[in-house]
């Protein structure tokens, strides 16, 4: 089930530097979107840009009818993203994609989901199921990292969800130093992943999902990594956001907004 | 309130109205089937279909720029037994017209396609993509050049019954000289244009910004040079055009109207907005009551000079 309407805007907050939680009525949305699928948005009226872009799903309120995405104004969309206010609108396309996968039995699993900036919503909606499907939140590990403490995204709402949280900033602004991968070979190092049946849950920045694809494959690890790209339709024709992947018989390419944007690592070709 | 003819014919092609969807911008109608009724369309040009699948070209295929978009796909596609057997059936089920966009490297290749889907069940037409500005590897470039159209079209008439479209590249210098190469040669039906080469680059980076180097431009940025190029080929020759190139509502698509083509195809727009055909389609309607015109036919072509003083 999903739709194409304009949706109004119910709030539109910071919550961090640069950084805002937009608010959305659209039934269809709040009552269907899964952790990982997405939503194509658009703001402008005219053709600059000329695209609509995608936000993964961050919240839903069912009850109400909403649900929210969080960005980072960076650009023109963006920018006039930010401006939008409450009673206004926006068109929405959604929801798209598939969803990450839970692995089962999912109490027995330990769920490591690994969030680079703007990567974390997604992960914040599969974090909040896995909470409220009663999986114990000893078994939930959220790394969560940024180039900076202001680019860390979604952090209050994991520490609200009481999962095991590690925060991680290349310049020591928040958390401890490092990329996560470093956050991880910490915790392998600790023997918390080794013994555990793990799944590796990844969104952020390409180079990112490929540092963690590559630290999962050589420990073992299955693992699932949503993909990040330009996604001029989001309904799998225009064919713009291709993903390369192994076949049986070499390679090929498939569609992020409709096969994906989650991949399973050992399938997606690393260029 | 007085009903208002939508249905167009298109020499042996009848459509009940004259709002189709462009080839690449659509799929094969599944992908929309949830979002907008396609039995109100008035066809779908399937995305372009080579006689075996293509993986299309490496990323970055696909590139904004100011109120356009280039793209390198390169064809891929599931190529035309798997067409057939897999996307066909489900486009049977409805009632618009189901054009099929062909693209081959060679005569050959043309021609085994136009035989294969000559006679199959739920194909309306057949649009010979002879203009293809990401397929220069190899082939043939049929489409910039008047006598290998005009060679290629008369070859693929031979070997189908069906309504024959040819798609025209506006990469020339005289696009008047391809359009009647191909009407020589035996096509039913023109649709113009096919996008614009161009290119793009990241002057931070100083790379290019596709990996194909090159691309098509379509989108708001080449409505301007596609409607002269309708109107230029509407003059020129005697055949139905279907006209394309930046349609992104019902005033774009009745400008095209007004410069001679039959039909207009939703290329780009798809992708901005869903439901860009059937927006279209209500605001050509609205149009034609708005102006008193009873039939869509009536308007076609009928454009005239400016007035002086007319520019407000």
């Amino acid at each position: 089930m999903r739709c194409a309407e304009h949706c109004e805007v119910v709030a539109n907050r910071p919550v961090a530097t640069n950084q805002f939680e937009i608010e959305i009525h659209c039934p269809t949305v709040a009552l269907h979107a899964q952790p990982g699928q997405f939503v194509q948005m658009r703001v402008q009226s005219g053709y600059e840009p000329l695209f609509s872009r995608p936000f993964s799903v961050f919240r839903r309120f069912p009850e109400r009818g909403n649900f929210s995405v969080v960005y980072l104004v960076r650009g023109a969309f963006t920018q006039m993203l930010a401006r939008k206010k409450p009673g206004e609108s926006v068109f929405v396309v959604g929801p798209l994609g598939n969803r990450f996968l839970v692995a089962q039995p999912a109490n027995q699993v330990l769920h490591l989901l690994v969030a680079g900036g703007v990567g974390a919503p997604p992960l914040y909606l599969l974090a909040e199921e896995l909470v409220q499907t009663g999986v114990p939140r000893q078994k939930i590990v959220v790394v969560n990292g940024a180039r900076r403490q202001d680019l860390l995204v979604c952090q209050e709402h994991f520490a609200e969800l009481g999962v095991r949280l590690r925060t991680v900033t290349e310049d020591g602004s928040a958390g401890a130093k490092g990329k996560v991968t470093d956050a991880l070979k910490a915790l392998h190092g600790r023997g918390e992943l080794s013994g555990n049946r793990c799944q590796v849950y990844t969104c952020g920045p390409t180079a990112m999902l490929e540092a963690v694809a590559k630290f999962a494959q050589k420990h073992d690890l299955p693992c699932q990594v949503s993909v990040e790209t330009l996604m001029p339709c989001g309904l799998g024709v225009c064919l713009g956001c291709a993903v390369k992947v192994r076949t049986a018989n070499g390679t090929d390419y498939k569609r992020a907004c409709v096969d994906g944007p989650i991949f399973d690592a050992t399938e997606v070709v690393w260029e | 309130m007085s009903e208002v003819k939508l249905s167009v014919k298109l020499g042996p092609l009848r459509l009940q109205n004259p709002v189709l969807v462009a080839s690449g911008t659509f799929g094969y109608g599944s992908e929309y089937a949830d979002l907008i009724d396609l039995n109100r369309l008035g066809g779908i040009m399937v995305k372009g279909t080579t006689l075996h699948p293509r993986a299309g070209n490496p990323m970055p295929r696909m590139v904004e720029t100011a109120a356009g978009c280039l793209n390198s796909i390169g064809l891929q596609n599931v190529g035309v037994e798997a067409f057939i057997r897999e996307k066909l059936p489900f486009l049977r089920q409805y009632r618009c017209a189901v054009i099929v966009n062909i693209a081959g490297d060679s005569y050959e290749e043309f021609e085994q396609l136009a035989e294969r889907l000559d006679g199959v069940e739920g194909v309306h037409a057949l649009e010979m993509n002879i203009s293809c500005p990401n397929q220069e590897k190899g082939g043939i470039h049929f489409g910039v050049d008047p006598e290998a159209t005009r060679e290629v079209v008369s070859r693929v008439r031979k070997r189908t019954r069906l309504p024959l479209i040819v798609k025209l590249s506006p990469n020339v210098t005289d696009i008047t000289m391809t359009a009647q190469a191909a009407v020589d040669g035996g096509a039913d039906i023109l649709s113009l244009v096919n996008t614009f080469v161009g290119t793009a680059i990241d002057a931070k980076t100083r790379r290019f910004k596709l990996a194909n180097i090159t691309g098509g431009l379509s989108g708001p940025a080449i409505k301007p040079l596609a409607l002269y190029m309708v109107w230029r080929v509407a003059r020129a020759v005697k055949v139905p055009i279907i006209g394309m190139g930046g349609i992104m509502n019902a005033t774009d698509a009745v400008e095209f109207l007004l410069a001679g083509a039959s039909a207009v195809a939703v290329g780009t727009a798809n992708y901005v907005n869903p439901h860009a055909s059937m927006e279209i389609l209500e605001g050509i309607e609205q149009y034609l009551r708005e102006q008193g015109e009873k039939d869509v036919k009536h308007i076609v072509g009928t454009v005239k000079r400016c007035k002086p003083g007319n520019e407000f």
